[in-house]
């Protein structure tokens, strides 16, 4: 059984496009990212799911039931982080993961004290005293301390420092090995890289590719913009990963699709003050790979 | 109805509606305190009162004819105008926030997500907009004829019975039509603007109506003009025609904010 599937599934607002014709399977026990720029309709798609907006047409099931019909139910099973989480402000970081695990008596938080623990969260201060990382640690922990069968991240990581994503990257693997489905959004390529199986590109409401994220490696763009020391020769690095090399004084900016290994090997026959590796933005990454207008559907 | 979201809406009021209930009982015992002195000055008040702009009486007394009858007393300073006030600000601000402060806060999200259906999630705020509503209207009749009993100012308890029956229907159809708009509007601001908007324009038409002929033609769709706290008092006989109206606007607003709840999108 498919964790999620949906079937020409749509949403307008009045005359504004929010999705059009998703079709999407997300297996049990996989990790699923949901990839795409702010407005592509990432947001939409977790609501439509979670029942927080009713398709235009199209339908779509979660855990085998209608994620319209049957959310109440289907809700028992699933843990939710929204977006831009928006929490009760006057509980406390305990009272508000009391009150909702409360709604599943028969589900109690077994992960909370872990949790809470792992991300180093002060439960006795109020909500509106949390900064922006520990609201969103706790919307992540709400979502987790239940050990639900699935769980719908809508960008988990936005406003967690480097570490805390780190334990939250070990914590979404754990989960996995436990048989549970993920299915994370996000704009940022590394980080759906990091932990996902396979990956849904979503672009201006349309589901332009769903690839296997060792696939979508390979189509990676870095820009390696090195600094040497001494003398050098730029048509050396001319690789077969090498799309294109620009040099600026004892500057080069060399761009990277795919294996970055031989060029780097290559480098370090040289000297080097310094080396800068970036990644391309996922934009980039769209524009290279599905067009402008998103007509490369895959 | 859902117990975890109950506890946590009575919560919400634990501050906001014992305050209404003990202004309302300080109110009304510092009105009742004063009768002892109209009542032994009637003739003078009786004369004072008749001097009184029709138009003034009609705002603030509605259909009462006396302020030294205990019953015409008591609606002339309060039942007739500021209990609409004090009673319909709560029920206006609760109505519109039951459902319409978690939409426009945003937090709607949360508490959908968890396994709780919409309509379990609104009728549970509702059963506390509503007894909330009760509450007052029973606690401020009661107040009414206790601290009465204390100043000389003797009601009939079946007057009382009927003030707390057509009292009650008539706030709940106010917290009827506030929900719904809060609802269909998924903000506060703006729906309680539209409610308190109804009220005033209705109790403008009902007191025109006590003024001139040419209202009398739209005093029906007024809410006020199904309500007369003294003729209740004194008779201790609730109208059949009010209960109609009261009831039907509150089944026709209620079931409306549960359709409305069910298939509106939630989008903060």
């Amino acid at each position: 059984m498919a964790a999620i599937n949906t079937a020409s599934l749509t949403k307008y607002y009045g005359r504004n496009r929010g999705i059009e014709d998703l079709n999407l399977t997300v297996e049990e026990g996989e990790i699923f990212g949901f990839l795409g720029p702010n407005g592509a309709g990432k947001t939409t798609t977790i609501r439509l799911l979670t029942a927080l907006l009713r398709p235009t047409r199209g339908a779509a099931s979660v855990l085998g039931k209608d994620a319209w019909g049957d959310s109440a139910i289907i809700k028992k099973e699933v843990g939710n982080l929204p977006g831009d989480i928006h929490l009760y402000e006057k509980m406390t970081g305990n009272q508000f993961l009391s009150f909702i695990a409360r709604f599943r008596p028969k589900k109690p938080p077994v992960l909370k004290k872990e949790l809470v623990s792992r991300f180093d969260l002060d439960l006795k201060k109020r909500i509106k005293n949390y900064s922006k990382g520990n609201r969103q640690k706790l919307g992540i922990i709400q979502a987790l301390m239940h050990d639900p069968a699935l769980l719908l991240l809508d960008e988990p990581t936005s406003g967690l420092d480097p570490l805390v994503q780190q334990e939250f990257y070990h914590v979404l693997k754990e989960f996995k090995s436990r048989g549970r489905t993920v299915f994370l959004s996000s704009h940022i390529l590394p980080e759906v890289e990091k932990v996902c199986d396979r990956v849904g590109i979503i672009k201006e409401g349309r589901l332009v590719a769903t690839e296997r994220i060792d696939e979508l490696v390979s189509k990676k763009i870095r820009y390696v913009e090195v600094i040497f020391e001494g003398p050098f020769n730029p048509d050396e690095f001319h690789l077969p990963s090498v799309t294109s090399i620009d040099k600026v004084n004892n500057h080069l900016r060399i761009t990277v699709e795919g294996e970055i290994d031989p060029l780097i090997k290559k480098l370090a026959q040289h000297n080097i003050k310094d080396l800068i590796v970036e990644h391309a933005s996922l934009e980039e990454i769209f524009l290279k790979f599905y067009g402008k207008g998103g007509g490369n559907e895959r | 109805m859902n117990v975890n979201l109950f506890r946590k809406t009575l919560k919400e009021i634990s501050i906001s509606w014992p305050s209404y209930a003990v202004g309302l009982a300080l109110y009304v015992y510092l009105i009742l305190s004063v009768w002892p002195t109209i009542h032994q000055r009637a003739a003078e008040f009786e004369k004072l009162f008749a001097n009184y702009p029709k138009g003034l009486l009609q705002v603030f007394g509605g259909s009462a004819t006396s302020i030294t009858t205990p019953e015409g007393y008591i609606t002339v300073e309060f039942f007739a105008f500021i209990w609409f006030i004090i009673v319909g600000a709560f029920v206006i601000a609760y109505g519109t926030g039951a459902i319409g402060k978690e939409i426009e806060s945003g937090t709607i999200e949360i508490l959908l997500s968890q396994p709780i259906t919409r309509i379990s999630s609104l009728i549970t705020k509702s059963i506390t907009l509503f007894a909330g509503t009760i509450g007052l209207v029973v606690l401020t009749t009661l107040s009414t004829y206790t601290f009465g009993k204390a100043f000389d100012l003797n009601l009939k308890p079946e007057g009382i019975l009927a003030l707390t029956v057509i009292g009650s229907l008539f706030f709940l159809a106010i917290a009827s039509f506030s929900l719904f708009f809060s609802v269909l509007l998924g903000e506060r601001g703006r729906a309680a603007l539209i409610s308190a908007s109804i009220l005033t324009t209705m109790y403008i038409i009902t007191v025109l109506a006590g003024l001139a002929d040419w209202p009398k033609k739209v005093n029906d769709i007024s809410l006020f003009h199904y309500y007369d706290a003294q003729k209740l008092l004194t008779s201790g006989h609730v109208p059949f025609r009010s209960v109609l109206v009261y009831a039907g606007i509150i089944i026709v607003f209620y079931i409306g904010s549960i359709l409305v709840f069910n298939r509106r999108d939630i989008a903060p």
